[in-house]
């Protein structure tokens, strides 16, 4: 992409070199038309040709051949038109005002013109830069990682400069890190890393040159520096070696060099942000998973082993009784250990990404399942199963879902009096299947509606044993299916389960299965 | 039923590698009555299986030399109905579907209540004696439920229920393996013979209209368990 006024630029560029010729042709045409009409008209009216001659040289030629044919235009008036002809021997002292005042305005005429014609060209380079800057400014903003943002740099500095452009970060360290370049064949990168590793190590004294408005060649590279450290070291090879000799493109690509070096060094900062937070988050985590396992599994551990050592050493003077309670309370131990170490299992399995094996199955048969795992404790407790008669199937990991019921189920267990009811209610709402869980207990405490999900959260109440897994467990899992679950007091008390699960697709048709082969 | 002694002294092989759990199925079994055998590879179960054939083989599934399941395949090759009863753990449920598949007679959730154990080895030895406990002049009872084998005529609390050919069949193949667990492929493999192993859907449809008939809510089926990812259970405890 070439701009306009880059375009401007080169066009006279290239008419300059033309332009001695061009003033040549025009001062020898006008001095032509001087001896054809001398005889013939006023003398002022062949001065008016010259003054013509010198406006279009100095539109389009540069300012010292401008001035040049203006000087020429005006000799070839005096020697040729002004009496006596082709001498310049000066016949009235009245020619003298008309000459005067010819080589005067020639060269106002001269002077005014090249000057508008550099400053709209300047005003055009401007507001090319300004776009330019804008434009790398806008595409940086939009990087999140630092080799984008590298990447970005170097193709913009390229298409502006038509330049092959090589970017090193250097990182935190102070050490050269990736690279990026504008060319297909980096040829010799290896030389390439050197030189940046040279200049790498000058920095400083680079700096202080460029601070004091030395000139530096580019195309030996030149640190981008931000807040005092360099971020990366550039190259830029311009195909035309000329342009990086203006003062005003180098000042320009200054001004580019510290967008590019604040672009990267809020990248690299926002970066190293995120994961300080999420260091900081993984560091919480596994702060509760030791706190889980070093109070859960060890508390358990303890009764066991101290209930097993009491039956072991004092069994003698131990009745009968005290015996029963001591392998009961191993028994039960055991089991909650092993619930412990179930959930810290599954949470785990999940978290290394979950592998449902989906297939379409019936819910009812899914929360039979759950609640037949629940038989004694349950049995105080009446639970009501209502499922929605046009309920289609739906496409799940039974073993996965059930777990879900199976938490929640345990959840109302642990938090509601026992013989208070329990309520399943499942209907459909458009591709989505609702299933709410109800309890009649004391509900959730406020702002522990989304807490419960956490790892590792705890509701208050006294008593209440467990990892804190369970109810994170079932988020996992209905993410995982696709779906949402909340929680919120129900209306009338209570705590409310509610999940909303997609039921993925269109259920295989059930009326056409053939009858069994009687034998 | 807990407390019924075997009524005769059965042959048990254990292939299990943990000397732990050896140590107290070995106290356990020995108190129930049971002879026992002990083996800490799947080479060497195979071998002794082979050599002095037991009544019963309980199975380590994670063995050190190689998976479990190989001794199934080797035993079943010979014999087809030496019970064998697969100690697994929960959330694997591909691999007791395998060892299920392979002819595996049930499993048992490592860890388990002795209780558990005993009963499902009871079940398995009793399949080699008569159909099942609840079965007398081929009439199978649990519950309000009764069958008439001979007669297909199946009542719930004395009232008559009518089965399609295929519910019945399905209810069929669940009293010949009352208690005991089948997978979805073995039941579309009895009620719909081979070639129909992908259409598990078959399996639950008629699953949950048995259910309709025969249970009192069948939100909470009390005799056609679930098995979660594994089959089904008829239960009769």
């Amino acid at each position: 992409m070439t701009s306009a006024g880059h375009a401007i630029a080169r066009q006279s560029e290239a008419k300059f070199k033309k332009d001695f010729p061009i003033a040549f042709v025009v001062v020898a045409i006008c001095t032509a038309c001087a001896v054809f009409l001398r005889s013939r008209v006023a003398i002022t009216n062949i001065a008016m040709i010259h003054l013509l001659g010198t406006t279009v040289v100095s539109v389009s030629c540069r300012r010292s051949v401008a001035i040049l044919s203006a000087l020429a235009g005006v000799a070839s008036f005096y020697y040729f038109s002004v009496p006596p002809w082709n001498s310049f021997v000066l016949e009235d002292n009245s020619y003298f005002v008309i000459l005067i005042t010819t080589l005067t305005v020639s060269l106002v005429i001269t002077t005014l013109t090249i000057k508008i014609r550099s400053q709209t060209a300047r005003a055009l380079e401007r507001e090319e830069r300004t776009r330019y800057l804008y434009q790398l400014i806008r595409s940086l903003s939009s990087e999140t990682d630092v080799m984008g943002a590298a990447r970005t740099a170097a193709t913009t500095l390229g298409e502006i400069f038509e330049a092959r452009v090589s970017i090193f970060l250097v990182d935190e360290q102070n050490s050269l890190a990736d690279r990026v370049d504008t060319a297909e064949d980096a040829n010799s990168p290896e030389i390439e890393s050197e030189k940046a590793q040279a200049i790498l190590d000058a920095r400083e004294r680079i700096t202080d040159m460029l601070r004091n408005g030395q000139r530096i060649d580019l195309r030996f590279g030149i640190p981008l520096i931000c807040a005092g450290s360099a971020v990366a070291i550039l190259f830029l090879t311009p195909t035309d070696r000329e342009r990086l000799n203006d003062p005003e493109q180098m000042h320009f690509l200054e001004a580019l060099c510290d967008q590019i070096a604040a672009a990267i060094a809020r990248v690299r900062h926002s970066a190293a942000v995120q994961e300080a937070e999420s260091e900081i988050q993984a560091e919480r985590t596994r702060n509760a998973l030791l706190n889980a396992v070093s109070h859960d599994i060890k508390t358990p551990l303890a009764s066991i082993y101290g209930a097993a050592t009491t039956l072991l050493e004092e069994e003698a003077r131990l009745n009968s009784e005290s015996r029963h309670e001591l392998v009961q309370s191993i028994s039960d131990e055991a089991e909650r250990l092993n619930k412990v170490v179930n959930n810290l299992l599954e949470m785990t399995t999940l978290d290394a990404g979950l592998q449902a094996r989906k297939e379409w199955r019936p819910l009812e048969e899914i929360v039979g399942a759950a609640l037949t795992r629940f038989e004694g404790p349950l049995q105080n407790r009446p639970v009501r199963t209502h499922i929605a008669d046009d309920l289609p199937w739906i496409c799940v990991d039974d073993v996965l879902l059930e777990q879900v019921f199976v938490n929640i189920l345990e959840n109302a267990m642990k938090y509601t009096p026992a013989g208070t009811g329990i309520e399943i209610d499942a209907s459909r709402k458009g591709p989505n299947v609702i299933i709410s869980i109800r309890d009649h207990g004391s509900g959730l405490l406020p702002g522990d509606e989304s807490r419960v999900f956490e790892k590792f959260f705890r509701g208050k109440t006294e008593g209440a044993r467990g990892v804190g897994l369970g109810l994170a467990i079932c988020r996992a899992i209905v993410h995982g299916h696709g779906g949402t679950i909340a929680a919120e007091n129900a209306s009338g008390g209570g705590a409310l389960f509610r999940m909303e699960l997609p039921i993925g697709g269109v259920p295989p048709h059930v009326g056409l299965i053939p009858e069994a082969t009687l034998t | 039923m807990n407390d019924n002694a075997p009524e005769f002294r059965s042959d048990l092989l254990l292939i299990e590698d943990d000397p732990e759990i050896r140590k107290f199925l070995r106290t356990t079994l020995s108190a129930e009555g049971y002879r026992l055998q002990e083996a800490t590879t799947v080479s060497e179960g195979i071998e002794r299986a082979t050599r002095r054939p037991p009544d019963a083989i309980i199975l380590d599934l994670g063995l050190p030399d190689a998976d479990g399941t190989e001794v199934i395949r080797r035993v079943r090759e010979w014999n087809r109905t030496l019970p064998i009863i697969v100690l697994s753990v929960r959330a694997r449920e591909r691999d007791k579907i395998v060892a299920l598949d392979a002819g595996a007679d049930d499993f048992v959730n490592k860890p388990f209540a002795v209780g558990e154990l005993l009963a499902r080895l009871r079940v398995a030895l009793r399949r080699n004696t008569a159909i099942s406990e609840n079965t007398q002049n081929s009439i199978f009872r649990t519950g309000d439920l009764e069958v008439d084998l001979a007669k297909r005529r199946v009542t719930r609390d004395g009232k008559e229920v009518h089965l399609t050919r295929t519910e019945y069949k399905l209810l069929q193949i669940l009293i010949l393996h009352a208690d005991m667990v089948l997978t979805h492929s073995q039941l579309l493999n009895e009620v719909w013979g081979p070639n129909n192993e992908d259409q598990s859907h078959y399996v639950r449809v008629y699953m949950g209209q048995l259910r309709l008939k025969l249970e009192v809510d069948p939100a909470r089926p009390r005799y056609l368990r679930t098995e979660p990812g594994v089959g089904y259970r008829l239960n009769t405890r």
